[in-house]
């Protein structure tokens, strides 16, 4: 299916995981996409061959989304060789793994960290590709929340803050941005990916899935193309849809 | 999950441009066979039948009224005879006459009565007989269209919105004791144009909500019938981590 034939796509924090998942099925689709990595270069280089394979056009770039310059250099490498941006989706995020009641193990430097790339990050991303977006006539934010935003839940209290933040930073940018470009999140719990075998070993990373899923009503958890299917959703199908913020929880909110 | 083969139900389908005959277009452009359910509009059944045999599925027009919950069943039975299965279901049947919501005395608990039989109830009924067939699929899918109306209390009337917050509500429910083989979830338009608005609202009231979907939504636009079968496909065949959802398509209006 080349649909997206012409189309662009930038996905920051696109090496691995979610990102990476959404990229293929970009260019599985014929868009080009930019994937951006701010450390993992051999994984980004996969990606982009991956997506490649697939079909699609793809470009690299470095950059670290809470440096507002390396924001404005993602977007302008990409029109420049493009000459148009329809798609963005907001993928990189951080975290500090910090259990919640331990509260002398958070700081104010952790907070700060952490809203710098989730928050801030996106919101310096959309600044700098806006009014590409505007002009592409059809263009498309996608913000790769979590549902800590919604229940406090998550790798630490400052990350759960930073994705309700970002929630409520949706709704206020797709006000900003309508009608012509539309922007919406997609607010995943547990993926089964990197993140969480990279945070808590392996073997534990694995264990802690499987628990997972186990008291989930659908009985599974979120693999990172789940989370791409819905950001395709939104940014292909769900074209009379701005500022929702769609949860994906294998039915973890009717527990 | 692959549709290709398999069989779904579509109530309130008969209306070959609304969103139930545009759900199971969808549905058949995927190779899924289609029962057309319909009250009395038996040719647009016939013809959205027609419309869907054309992707080369099988089709069934069916006459039931799912306030009725001996009619549920039959069709459900219909549908187990054709096909051998059931993996789809979506609730499009509903009722509604317009009321102007300030005008108290307008609405009485017969009209009240009259739309949760079809809009709630007849929703119950549907999902219930579906629901040993759809379990035993292993994977299936229940969408319930619902409206904008139930978040914000507005709409034909009062009683129909009230219906569509009962339904939410419900899609909660039903989405709990269905899992986890079945996903139940539910689509809110808002700002919605086409067949079922325009029947519902005077031609002056249409036009004007054609004019308003163009300057003040904030995207511009209206929902149309076939936005909201999209959204529906994309529930049933890939939203596999989804269930208990009331998806809000509203062209951004609740940002106002």
């Amino acid at each position: 299916m080349n649909d997206l034939n012409g189309k662009t796509a930038i996905i920051t924090g696109s090496a691995s995981g979610v990102g990476a998942a959404t990229a293929l099925r970009f260019a599985a689709r014929g868009a080009k996409v930019l994937i951006n990595y701010s450390k993992s270069r051999q994984e980004a280089e996969a990606t982009v061959a991956a997506c490649q394979d697939a079909g699609g056009e793809a470009m690299l770039c470095a950059a670290d989304v809470a440096d507002d310059a390396a924001c404005r250099a993602m977007v302008q490498q990409a029109v420049d060789d493009w000459g148009r941006l329809d798609y963005l989706v907001n993928s990189a995020g951080t975290t500090r793994r910090c259990a919640h009641d331990d509260l002398e193990g958070a700081s104010a430097d952790d907070f700060h960290a952490i809203y710098d790339v989730n928050v801030v990050g996106v919101f310096q991303m959309v600044r700098a590709a806006a009014p590409h977006l505007s002009a592409s006539g059809n263009g498309m934010v996608v913000n790769v929340s979590a549902c800590g935003g919604f229940d406090g839940k998550g790798s630490s209290i400052a990350y759960a803050a930073s994705k309700g933040a970002l929630n409520t930073m949706t709704l206020s940018l797709a006000r900003a941005l309508a009608p012509d470009v539309r922007v919406n999140a997609v607010a995943p719990n547990l993926i089964d990916g990197r993140w969480v075998r990279a945070m808590m070993g392996e073997d534990a990373g694995a264990a802690h899935i499987a628990a997972t899923a186990e008291k989930h009503p659908l009985s599974r958890v979120n693999s990172p193309d789940d989370v791409a299917a819905a950001v395709l959703w939104l940014a292909t199908v769900a074209t009379t849809m701005t500022g929702e913020i769609i949860r994906l929880d294998a039915g973890h909110h009717l527990t | 999950m692959d549709i290709a083969g398999k069989a779904a139900i579509v109530t309130g389908s008969s209306s070959v441009t609304g969103i139930g005959a545009e759900c199971a277009k969808a549905l058949a452009s995927r190779g899924c066979n289609v029962l057309i359910n319909y009250v009395t509009n038996e040719a647009g059944a016939e013809e959205t039948a027609a419309l869907c045999g054309a992707e080369g599925v099988e089709t069934l027009t069916f006459r039931a009224d799912v306030s009725q919950d001996a009619d549920c069943r039959a069709m459900v039975a219909a549908a187990l005879d054709k096909w051998g299965r059931l993996d789809v279901l979506v609730n499009n049947a509903a009722t509604t006459r317009p009321i102007p919501q300030a005008d108290l005395e307008a609405l009485d608990a017969d009209e009240f009565m009259r739309i949760y039989s079809v809009n709630v109830v007849g929703n119950f009924q549907m999902t219930r007989a579906a629901a040993t067939a759809l379990r035993a699929t292993g994977d299936a899918a229940v969408v319930n269209i619902s409206s904008i109306g139930a978040f914000l209390g507005n709409g034909s009337s009062m009683a129909y919105a009230a219906s569509k917050g009962a339904l939410n509500t419900m899609t909660i429910s039903m989405a709990r004791v269905l899992a986890p083989e079945v996903r139940v979830n539910a689509i809110c338009p808002g700002g919605l144009l086409g067949n079922w608005t325009e029947k519902i609202m005077t031609p002056e009231g249409y036009q004007r909500r054609v004019q308003e979907a163009e300057t003040d939504f904030p995207l511009h636009k209206a929902v149309w019938p076939v936005d909201v079968a999209g959204t529906a496909l994309w529930l049933i065949t890939e939203a596999t981590t989804l269930s208990g959802e009331a998806i809000r398509m509203d062209v951004g209006q609740h940002l106002k």
